[in-house]
């Protein structure tokens, strides 16, 4: 009995130590900031040259870039301080058409049907802020690099808001309790 | 209505109703309210309903309703770790018209073979902003020939992901751009899809391209010149009969056959009837083996 009660809170603490550093601080280190995104406006030549044009934080959201990419496509990735790879994805180098789809007879395509590709002039990103944040790197699909960029410059909008409960979307800055109307089970 | 207990001061009238203090009348395009503060007096309030959120009219109610501007129409709602395909309305009148127009796709999505496994890794959002335009003309200039509309893809494509978080969009014209029969158009990570044409698979078909990079298996009435990509549902190769797998396909796809005709009237599809053949009322929904496969399941590999 006198054994049990000092195991029990000895027990409890410890999945208390445990939850904390396993879970919340690990995420804590490496976690983007909730609506806040990086900006990158990229022109791309003819010949898949890549130039910077314009770096910035906004306020929005930003894509985990995860989709495949059957059509060419540039590998994004952000590294920290410690040259440890914070961010991972893929983003496309081409506008890739396809032809109309028709409800009634499709119509005969004398030239240029399925697919046809062209160099995107412009490419716009929406990466995640990462704080440690120390370089952004584009390859492409051979595993060259394109553009590294110096993320250390960069840095949130002082007017960033950051409270959007109510917008539909669970922020990871939301849970059920702080948002319900956006964090209920659907 | 005003009731017996209420004042003049109470209210005020607009057009033929007449609205209590607190009331008010959504201009649903502009995101506007026009409030009553009694005293007849109407006081416009921009964003009303503040940010991230819309103004909604009710039908038995002059109460403004206020509701999110990203609206979940499919899915869990987990923007972190799934593919998410932003719905943008171009000229419709009302949020309802333009929900009910995203609903329609969405049926049109469970009506194929993509499953709840390839579905489930998928949310589906209607972004409710009637005030923004895509449309740019008829007959745009493409590498090889043209394109028979266009929309402005870089405006769209920002717009679903720095406000609802979309990896993909569709564009919902309400038919105002029309041209022939032509129900929807896609380029890779974008679609454009006319209000008419949600009673047919047109949503699957223009994602099977914007989506999945899928080709189309309609005839073009052409043969491929040579050096011409096949595509992801496509075989260069035919085999010895209808019913035996093209040798693209005849390892991992024993099941398929090999169809003369598959875009160019030189290639060959694996199944006689696919949701990326031909449209119209007796359009298939399904999408055939090699599509669902090296199409959607590679481009989905990455969600859970």
């Amino acid at each position: 009995m006198t054994k049990l009660k000092f195991i029990l809170p000895v027990t409890i603490i410890l999945v208390i130590a445990l939850l904390i550093t396993g879970l919340y601080l690990p995420k804590q280190k490496n976690t983007p900031v909730s609506h806040a995104a990086v900006r990158v406006k990229l022109n791309q030549s003819e010949g898949y040259e890549l130039s910077l044009e314009a770096l910035s934080v906004e306020n929005s959201y930003y894509s985990d870039y995860k989709l495949a990419q059957p059509f060419g496509y540039y590998t994004i990735k952000i590294f920290d301080s410690n040259k440890k790879e914070i961010f991972s994805g893929r983003a496309e180098k081409n506008k890739v058409f396809f032809p109309p789809y028709e409800v009634a007879s499709p119509r005969r395509y004398e030239e240029g049907a399925s697919p046809d590709a062209e160099p995107l002039d412009e490419i716009i990103l929406l990466l995640p802020f990462f704080p440690k944040a120390k370089k952004l790197v584009l390859s492409d699909d051979k595993n060259q690099e394109k553009l590294t960029l110096d993320l250390t410059k960069i840095t949130l909008p002082k007017n960033l808001i950051k409270n959007f409960c109510g917008n539909g979307i669970c922020d990871s800055n939301e849970n059920i309790v702080s948002c319900f109307k956006d964090c209920r089970i659907r | 209505m005003q009731s017996p207990t209420q004042t003049v001061s109470d209210t005020c009238r607009a057009g033929s109703k007449t609205l209590v203090k607190g009331e008010g009348i959504c201009d649903e395009r502009t995101n506007a309210v026009n409030l009553c503060e009694g005293n007849n007096q109407m006081v416009a309030k921009q964003n009303y309903c503040g940010t991230g959120r819309v103004c909604r009219n009710q039908t038995n109610s002059n109460q403004i309703k206020c509701e999110a501007v990203c609206q979940l129409r499919m899915g869990t709602g987990d923007i972190q770790t799934k593919a998410d395909l932003v719905a943008l309305a171009e000229d419709y009148k009302s949020h309802d018209e333009f929900i009910t127009a995203v609903d329609k796709g969405v049926m049109a999505l469970t009506k194929t073979n993509l499953g709840p496994e390839r579905l489930g890794k998928i949310n589906v959002w209607a972004l409710l902003d009637l005030n923004q335009s895509y449309f740019q003309g008829f007959n745009c200039p493409t590498p090889k020939g043209s394109l028979v509309a266009c929309w402005n893809y870089a405006k769209a494509a920002q717009y679903a992901l720095s406000t609802c978080g979309g990896d993909i969009h569709l564009i919902l014209n309400n038919d105002t751009h029309r041209i022939g029969s032509v129900g929807g158009i896609a380029i890779w990570g974008s679609a454009y899809i006319y209000n008419f044409a949600f009673d047919y698979p047109t949503v699957p078909h223009e994602l099977g391209h914007a989506m999945a990079g899928l080709s189309d298996e309609y005839s073009f009435g052409i043969a491929a010149l040579p050096g011409t990509k096949e595509g992801i549902n496509c075989a260069p190769l035919g085999s010895s009969s209808q019913t035996t797998p093209c040798p693209k396909w005849a390892a991992r796809f024993p099941n398929t056959g090999c169809y003369p005709r598959c875009g160019y009237t030189n290639f060959f599809r694996p199944m006689q009837k696919s949701i990326m053949d031909r449209g119209g009322a007796n359009a298939s929904y399904d999408f055939n083996e090699p599509s669902l496969v090296d199409g959607w399941d590679e481009v989905l590999k990455y969600f859970n």
